[in-house]
């Protein structure tokens, strides 16, 4: 084994980042383009322009969820079990809406009739909508604290419910997830269409993002006053995952503990604001390309603040904080670990090679006459 | 050692499947060598396509689908000018292009019947629509199909669905060729009155 | 305690949810390969009727696979959701190969899925075909690491428990991933995967060539599924053959439960065809037997026996009682703040019973003072249900071999060019459910024979499902089979559509229902 126990619980932590991340960047803007369907789409045909410009790719898109679920389960058990049961109401509703997404794109322009493609243009539109907000919901929450315990057999008992997870600030990071997925899919699709489709996109990419840095900002100043947590007892990070071993500590402002630690980390959300601003700009400029870099830097940054601002927590609990489930005891063992570095090492840039092919195969704009032209060979 | 045996065996069962049918259209090319021609329309020709027509027959009878044939004939136009060997070619090939182009490739059988005449056989077709069909070949032949010397011809056209008279064919206890000699004479019958010129 | 309900109910969940993903499954494994055959003849060929096949039956296969995606979230989900013990206790091992196919399979299927149907214009011809090829090896390498995965529950090589963590964590990869049970599973699984699919295409071809229909499209179609579902099938007998083995104490009480062999028979043991096992006397009712059979199939040799199910419940007493031993030194080592040698050495001991002991847990919090009611009743629990196993292994296996009959026959007669004989074409299209209905009874019989573990000998089920209400189960359950039934519906009503269009739905100009009509053109 070539990495230490240490370091391998940071590389995983960076890799389930940069899942999460690809995951945004990627799935990211399908999820936006099926919020956006029904209101830049007026007739059918711009909606199967809007279709197909995610079409042949929004699947191989998707699998960074599916993956970063999968590397969560191998390389953070804890984590996965207590999330997934945890919030179990969230997961079926984000579970039960992401079921509409295969079908709704497959099936929706099999048939010619008008009602059957609306109720698929709808049932798409929420299957894109309703996981936007959860997973924002979601991440809100690990912020806030999962109500969950640990026994001495370190089984884990939640005791809240879906409701609970409703809070005012967790709503506030649904809302942040869906305006800045909104932002980044309305830049792909300024990048992939002409003509009307384009103008309102680009009408959109600036409130979207002008919405989303609103909502961070305001996120920001919320953290400030958050109750957050923080390890008082001596980490051992290369000890046995057993997160019973600790005290944490939570208090008003914690969160904001790693910045004053290490002050080059405020260059992350001060990026995101900046990149935000230059998505704007690059939009305008009628620069689609590199506007479509700028938001995936902004969506990066916007997750990594969350990211760092917790860091080494992963999932801190409310009721009990020391069962909260951190970096240093919360995962798998090393040579699990060190198994996953070297497969994640090999595919993942193999990966990005040839999912970037394929886009580079299917480059071009989505026009309504090659919809026409091309029927029934199309979504 | 089973995960290396799936590797092998799906390699095998593969190939072995390309093969086989890489070799049944070989054999199937081969059939179709050895089935006459028509020289000068490569359409199929008279003693290639009455036991196709046979075939038919015998399908439509087990599965109970219609199948419908249309004659055309150029009438006459041999005898009516005295046409050298190569225009009397040049007219039928016209002719025969036409008709290619309203028939399903692989779908529908094309045949030269006798010198003059022609035969589209088309799967799956009821009377209406081979009347349809029938009348625009008709029509565009008569457009467009004209001797080297511009003279004008005249097109007869019958179409005859065979299970419209399959009941009549059994009532008289015609079997095999004789149901397709029936079905043809049908069709040639319809066509003495239908004709228009070009 | 958990309740009995909580688990039961997530019990039911998990095989109505995976029941179903494999209504989906096998079709995608096989249909990418057929796919990627019928392409391979367009490419070499250049023949358009090939293409038309390719870009037809994966029409159908776009519809299947819609449903198979949405369906393997649910499972993705699933083992966090409803067995977060499971997750946690057995995550370490578990988990990887999961991720792994994320990482391996899941992006190049989906990923170039959506090449295959969009890219035909903007690809060579040699391009497309590897995405084709690139596809189907997607899927299956996709089943190859879940079964690795579902292998390990049924032969839990490799991996050690870990008193420090309270759970299992890898030893050894080379055996998770060479491990026999995973092996045997994954070209059984996949075999069932390519046989579902050449039955598919090989039904709905007769029906087109009972129909006169589409006579070249149909006959190649036929010609092409009955070659590669024969090799398939007798792939999947000899596989289902080969995993009759016993690797491991689990899998001989499975074998003797889907067998009904209550007592050690004196070798060669007889093959029971059909009857009716009575759990409680532990006999097998109206029985008929054939002489030596089970015991040349099941050991291939005429002289090792087949134990007993009597035989594995006085062995597996003896077990829980070594495994309250086993838990209360877990006890003691949890609870001392420097552990000595000693007691880890005891604990090591044992530790292999340790999972006999949890079986308790289902009656009782205190393991290491259970009543010898309880160990009776823990042991009566520690084998499956025979009435079941015994039934769905025989449905299973006679499905098989009708299909072998079948797709012989089918292929001997596609080699000659005869395959128009209204009897075969007839049997091709009614063997159409067959393939299905094997699927699922032999994963009931793969699930169902390994209870009551979840973990094989380390994890019962009891104790693997989450803390949960079992309101929060019941309203779950009730929605996934709302949806699905909702979905099923759809997908069939499109499939039916597209089947019975065949062809023509490419719009090319050259099928039944397209022209000839007379106003087309």
């Amino acid at each position: 084994m070539i990495f230490d126990y240490e370091t391998l619980r940071l590389i995983w932590w960076a890799f389930l980042g940069a899942l999460l991340i690809g995951f945004a960047v990627t799935d990211g803007f399908d999820l936006g383009i099926g919020m956006l369907l029904p209101f830049l789409g007026k007739n059918d045909s711009e909606r199967r322009v809007i279709i197909n410009s995610i079409g042949p790719t929004w699947e191989g898109n998707q699998v960074w969820f599916v993956t970063a679920g999968g590397a969560l389960f191998a390389a953070w058990p804890m984590v996965y079990a207590i999330s997934f049961s945890g919030m179990y109401f969230a997961m079926m509703l984000t579970l039960f809406a992401l079921f509409l997404r295969p079908l709704g794109f497959d099936y929706r322009s099999k048939l010619p009739s008008e009602k059957w493609r609306s109720n698929w243009d709808k049932a798409l539109f929420v299957g894109s909508f309703i996981p936007a907000l959860v997973m924002g919901v979601g991440f809100g929450n690990l912020l806030l604290g999962l109500p969950f315990n640990l026994d001495s057999d370190l089984r884990m008992t939640y005791h809240g419910n879906f409701f609970g997870l409703l809070t005012p600030f967790a709503l506030l990071a649904g809302l942040i997830s869906v305006a800045m997925y909104i932002m980044h899919g309305a830049v792909y699709l300024q990048l992939r269409t002409e003509d009307e489709i384009y103008q309102r996109s680009k009408k959109t990419v600036i409130y979207a993002t002008l919405v989303t840095l609103a909502l961070f900002a305001l996120a920001g100043l919320w953290v400030t006053h958050l109750p957050g947590y923080h390890i008082i007892s001596e980490i051992i990070p290369d000890a046995a995952s057993n997160p019973l071993l600790k005290t944490v500590k939570r208090a008003d402002g914690l969160w904001l503990d790693n910045y004053s630690h290490m002050p080059s980390l405020w260059a992350v959300p001060v990026g995101a604001f900046v990149l935000g601003l230059f998505t704007i700009m690059l939009s305008l400029l009628n620069r689609p390309g590199i506007a479509f870099i700028s938001s995936s830097l902004t969506v990066t940054a916007i997750i990594l603040t969350a990211g760092v601002s917790m860091f080494p927590f992963l999932i801190p609990s409310s009721i009990a904080v020391n069962s909260s489930l951190t970096v240093w005891d919360a995962s798998a063992s090393a040579s699990t670990l060190h198994l996953m570095f070297w497969v994640t090492a090999f595919f993942l840039p193999l990966i990005v090679i040839y999912t970037s092919w394929v886009f580079r195969v299917l480059r071009g704009k989505i026009t309504v006459n090659y919809i026409h032209d091309n029927d029934h060979k199309l979504y | 050692m089973w995960y290396f045996s799936w590797i092998l065996g799906v390699l095998l069962a593969c190939s072995l499947g390309i093969i086989n049918v890489l070799r049944l259209e070989a054999q199937e090319a081969l059939a179709k060598e050895h089935e006459a021609l028509d020289p000068l329309t490569r359409f199929l020709a008279r003693e290639s396509v009455l036991p196709r027509l046979r075939e038919k027959v015998d399908n439509s009878k087990r599965n109970s689908l219609p199948f419908s044939i249309i004659y055309l004939s150029i009438r006459d136009f041999r005898t009516k000018y005295n046409l050298p060997e190569h225009e009397v070619d040049t007219t039928l090939m016209k002719a025969a292009n036409i008709i290619n182009d309203y028939i399903r490739p692989g779908v529908d059988l094309a045949a030269r019947l006798n010198d003059d005449d022609f035969l589209v056989i088309l799967p799956g077709s009821t009377d209406a629509k081979s009347e349809a069909l029938g009348r625009k070949i008709q029509k565009k032949l008569a457009q467009d199909v004209k001797t080297p010397s511009n003279l004008p011809l005249e097109i007869t056209m019958g179409a005859a669905e065979y299970s419209a008279h399959k009941e009549a064919f059994s009532e008289d206890m015609l079997i095999g060729m004789e149901e397709v000699e029936a079905l043809l004479n049908i069709a040639i019958a319809k066509s003495m009155d239908n004709s228009v010129s070009s | 305690m958990i309740s009995e309900g909580v688990v039961e109910l997530s019990r039911w969940q998990f095989a109505v949810t995976s029941l179903y993903h494999f209504l989906f499954v096998p079709l995608t494994l096989g249909l990418s390969f057929l796919l990627a055959i019928m392409e391979s003849c367009y490419v070499m060929t250049g023949r358009q009727v090939y293409k038309d096949m390719t870009q037809f039956w994966g029409k159908l296969f776009g519809i299947n696979f819609a449903l198979g995606v949405a369906t393997g979230l649910t499972m993705e989900f699933q083992f966090g959701m409803n067995w977060a013990y499971f997750s946690h206790y057995v995550g370490d091992v578990f988990g990887a190969p999961l991720a792994i196919e994320g990482l391996m399979a899941f992006f190049m299927e989906s990923t170039f899925v959506g090449l295959f149907f969009f890219g035909w214009d903007k690809l060579s011809k040699g391009q497309h075909l590897m995405v084709t090829w690139l596809v189907a090896l997607g899927t299956n390498l996709s089943a190859l690491w879940i079964l690795i995965a579902n292998g390990w529950m049924q032969n839990p090589v490799g991996a050690e428990f870990n008193y420090a963590t309270m759970r299992m964590e890898v030893s050894s990869f080379g055996q998770l991933i060479f491990n026999p049970a995973a092996q045997v599973k994954f070209v059984h699984t996949v075999a069932a995967g390519y046989t579902t699919a050449s039955a598919f295409v090989l039904g709905i071809s007769a029906f087109y060539m009972l129909k006169g229909r589409d006579a070249a499209f149909s006959q190649r179609s036929y010609t092409i599924a009955a070659g590669f579902g024969l090799a398939a099938v007798l792939a999947v007998i000899v596989l289902g053959d080969e995993s009759g083995y016993t690797d491991g104490e689990v899998q001989k009480a499975k074998l003797a439960a889907i067998e009904a062999e209550w007592e050690t028979d004196t070798p060669p043991a007889s093959f029971t065809i059909i009857g009716i096992p009575d759990q409680e006397k532990m006999e097998t009712e109206y029985a008929v037997k054939i002489p030596w059979v089970l015991g040349l199939i099941g050991t291939r040799s005429i002289d090792t026996p087949i134990e007993g199910l009597k035989e594995i419940l006085q062995r597996n007493r003896q077990r829980i009682r070594n495994g309250m031993k086993a838990y209360a030194s877990l006890q003691q080592l949890k609870d001392s703040e420097h552990p000595d040698a000693d007691l880890i050495a005891e604990f090591e001991k044992t530790k292999k019973d340790l999972g006999y002991g949890l079986l308790l847990k289902r009656w009782t919090d205190n393991v290491v003072d259970a009543t010898d009611e309880q160990i009776e009743m823990a042991t009566q629990a520690s084998i499956p249900r025979v009435l079941p196993l015994f039934w769905t292994f025989r449905v299973m296996v006679a499905c098989g071999f009708i299909m072998l009959i079948i797709f012989a026959l089918a292929f001997i007669a596609s080699s000659i060019r005869k395959c128009r004989q209204e009897w075969l074409l007839k049997l091709s299209f009614w063997m159409l459910p067959l393939p299905w209905i094997a699927c699922e009874t032999g994963w009931f019989v793969a699930e169902f024979g390994r209870q009551p573990w979840t973990i094989a000998e380390i994890l019962p089920t009891f104790l693997s499902a989450s803390s949960i209400s079992e309101m929060d189960i019941i309203i779950s359950l009730s929605g996934y089979i709302l949806a699905y039934t909702c979905f099923l519906i759809i997908e069939m009503f499109l499939m039916l559509k597209f089947i019975k269009l065949g062809p023509s739905s490419l719009h090319t100009g050259r099928y039944h229902f397209e022209i000839a009509s007379g106003d087309a053109q």
